[in-house]
């Protein structure tokens, strides 16, 4: 499933900050931009020879399969925690 | 009681462990127990979902404690897997030599989804843990 939600959390000494991103609302906006692109990118893949339809359905099965990583760092410094559901 | 339920507390009483990962492991074992019956392929433990890497370390500098804790959708890799395939010869063999240069001997143009399949196959019967006296390693697959 396409990740809907980004939650970062940062926290050091002097403070930190939590977002919770809407990343649902950036796909459209990311599917007209790679529609711009893809004579460009298909050039290049074609140039590369590789496969644009197999790049482009690859590309796109790595963004569908996003949802539920999770990163934690926790260390006495500093710790970042990135969530994406 | 069963091996692994044993061996799961053991590691509890041997502080290997801590009392959440216990119980989340025990659940996965009561998981894949009842979805074993309702498996067409039988295998024990279901479909991994996710990659667990747990690491417990102390920092080098400080010698204060540093987690890291991630969770990798078991479909993530398959992307990668598949995107790595594609990669051009030219960028493929930098990598193998960056990796070589770093003391990982793997020739990335071998990666191929099957394998990742075995070796998924094979994290879901094993927990992979590394015990130093400074970190701690574990790497094991969540079917939840």
């Amino acid at each position: 499933m396409i990740p809907a939600l980004a939650i970062v959390r940062v926290r050091h000494p002097r403070g930190g900050f939590r977002v919770w991103a809407p990343v649902l609302l950036l796909w459209p906006l990311a599917a007209v931009a790679a529609l711009i692109l893809s004579p460009i990118l298909t050039a290049y893949w074609v140039i590369r020879r590789v496969n644009p339809f197999a790049a482009a359905g690859a590309l796109v099965r790595l963004v569908f399969s996003l949802s539920g990583l999770n990163v934690e760092v926790e260390s006495p410094s500093a710790s970042v925690h990135v969530r994406l559901i | 009681m069963n091996e692994e339920r044993r061996q799961i507390l053991q590691m509890l009483a041997e502080g290997k462990v801590t009392a959440d990962e216990a119980e989340r492991l025990l659940n996965a074992i009561e998981g894949s127990g009842a979805a074993l019956g309702a498996s067409p392929a039988g295998r024990p433990g279901g479909k991994p979902k996710y990659l667990r890497v747990l690491v417990d370390a102390e920092d080098h500098h400080t010698g204060k404690p540093v987690k890291v804790n991630i969770r990798v959708p078991v479909q993530l890799m398959r992307a990668g897997v598949r995107l790595s395939a594609l990669m051009p010869t030219q960028a493929r063999d930098q990598v193998n030599k960056a990796l070589r240069e770093q003391g990982i001997p793997v020739d990335v143009g071998q990666l191929r989804p099957d394998n990742l399949e075995e070796l998924l196959d094979h994290l879901n019967d094993l927990t992979v843990d590394v015990d130093q006296e400074k970190a701690k390693v574990r790497v094991f697959c969540e079917s939840e």
